[in-house]
């Protein structure tokens, strides 16, 4: 009704006109970009590449599926530089041709039930997500495994995967609390994990579930000072205008 | 000063429970609504210095409340929210806010052949739009350049069908006339189609 009736497209010469040069402003580059850090969504080729390589990293290991798409798939997105930290420090390299098909990780994304995220992981009984993902694509450039990176890979590959499984296990185990309710366990799942993971590599994701579980608990203060603090402390941090907002301190 | 300050948004102090669901949704939903929701701050008179602002505000919005949008509602809620985030802008800063006049000498109205020039066009819809009232401004831009349909837009500003259909009718009756106004040209040109 409205759209047939639309000046843009039945007006006059000089309404269409108007209406066309409103209707054709885009946003800059770097305005989508800016957003998207934001948001804390890698750009689009980086998280593609990033979630398939995790993925497939995940279930060639101990690690399910499920707990791929519940578990790493959150910290992907969590952004361009915890995917670089994560890549480059806690797992081995990925093959060269795990890039995925937009179209295959978007679904892999979406795949999981919409159970709440509180619940533990379902057993796992999913199809091999990372196969699905890890289609070789031609001219895939950025992803070939280099001497250096090679060299960086110091522990064992096994340790490395139950380090970081246990650390992605425990934060997300936090998170989970935290939206349900459940600030003081939130806590001291945190704690469990400062203690085992003193440098832990979700150190950041850590920090910033503990800012929520302090709000949850009611406890504005203590959230407000430890948001100031993981501010200082993570002056780069993707989640920073997150943490300024739930701060609320003006500074966004 | 911060967006955030200018609304009251119960769920700023919620916890964020950001699944992997919930983050894939986000995803699509900002490839797909970015750049119609920054457009559309625009157009509802969000100043250029202020939209990427706003935008990411409407997206941060959608991020903390996206495990109560319904599937497939996500676009419906972007522009609800853009709606409110513009109108606490404009609450907070209206003295701040582009509202140019179309007399303006510094910003003479563009002559038909200047109506190819995008920027200058665009300069003389914003100044136009800006005088339609907020409630006709947000249902025009939404079905002139949003391309929402008349029941789409009670839905999403929570009025009845009738209310937006009204609404909408005057809004571009309002449109012609001030744009035939601005040209000096009372009877304007001809419409293409029936109007």
């Amino acid at each position: 009704m409205s759209e047939a009736s639309r000046l843009l497209h039945a007006g006059t010469d000089r309404e269409r006109a108007l209406l066309r040069a409103g209707a054709d402003e885009e946003p800059s580059r770097e305005s989508v970009l800016a957003a998207a850090r934001v948001l804390g969504l890698a750009p689009r080729a980086a998280f593609l590449a990033s979630l398939a390589a995790l993925l497939a990293r995940a279930t060639k290991g101990s690690w399910s599926t499920t707990f791929a798409t519940f578990v790493v798939a959150p910290v992907v997105v969590a952004g361009a530089v915890t995917v670089a930290v994560v890549s480059r420090r806690a797992l081995p390299r990925a093959p060269a041709h795990e890039v995925a098909p937009p179209s295959a990780a978007a679904q892999t994304v979406a795949a999981p039930q919409a159970t709440d995220s509180s619940l533990p992981p379902p057993p796992v009984d999913a199809p091999p997500v990372a196969q699905a993902l890890a289609v070789p694509a031609a001219g895939a450039p950025g992803t070939t495994r280099t001497k250096k990176e090679s060299a960086a890979a110091t522990a064992p590959r096994g340790a490395q995967d139950a380090d970081f499984a246990e650390q992605v296990r425990l934060v997300d185990r936090a998170r989970a609390l935290v939206a349900a309710g459940d600030a003081s366990g939130a806590l001291g799942t945190i704690d469990a994990y400062e203690r085992r993971f003193p440098h832990g590599i979700l150190a950041e994701e850590a920090a910033l579930v503990r800012i929520q579980a302090m709000q949850a608990r009611g406890d504005r203060a203590e959230a407000g000072s430890l948001a100031r603090r993981f501010l200082a402390q993570y002056p780069e941090s993707v989640h920073r205008s997150k943490v300024q907002w739930l701060l609320g301190d003006g500074t966004n | 000063m911060r967006i955030a300050d200018t609304l009251s948004i119960p769920f700023v102090a919620r916890p964020a429970a950001r699944s992997a669901l919930d983050q894939a949704r986000l995803r699509r939903a900002f490839d797909a609504n970015y750049s119609g929701v920054w457009r559309f701050l625009r157009r509802l008179g969000v100043a250029p210095d202020r939209v990427d602002d706003a935008a990411q505000q409407v997206f941060l919005i959608a991020l903390e409340a996206m495990e109560r949008i319904h599937e497939g509602s996500e676009r419906a809620f972007l522009y609800a929210t853009a709606v409110r985030v513009a109108h606490g802008i404009r609450r907070k800063i209206q003295r701040e806010l582009a509202s140019p006049e179309l007399d303006s000498d510094a910003s003479p109205l563009p002559s038909p052949a200047q109506l190819t020039d995008q920027k200058r066009a665009r300069e003389a819809l914003d100044g136009i739009i800006a005088r339609l009232d907020e409630d006709q401004r947000t249902v025009f831009v939404l079905a002139e350049f949003e391309d929402f349909t008349t029941p789409e837009i009670a839905t999403l500003l929570d009025v009845p069908l009738g209310t937006a259909a009204s609404r909408l009718r005057r809004a571009r009756e309002k449109f012609q006339l001030l744009v035939r106004r601005a040209y000096g040209d009372v009877h304007g040109d001809a419409p293409r189609g029936p109007s």
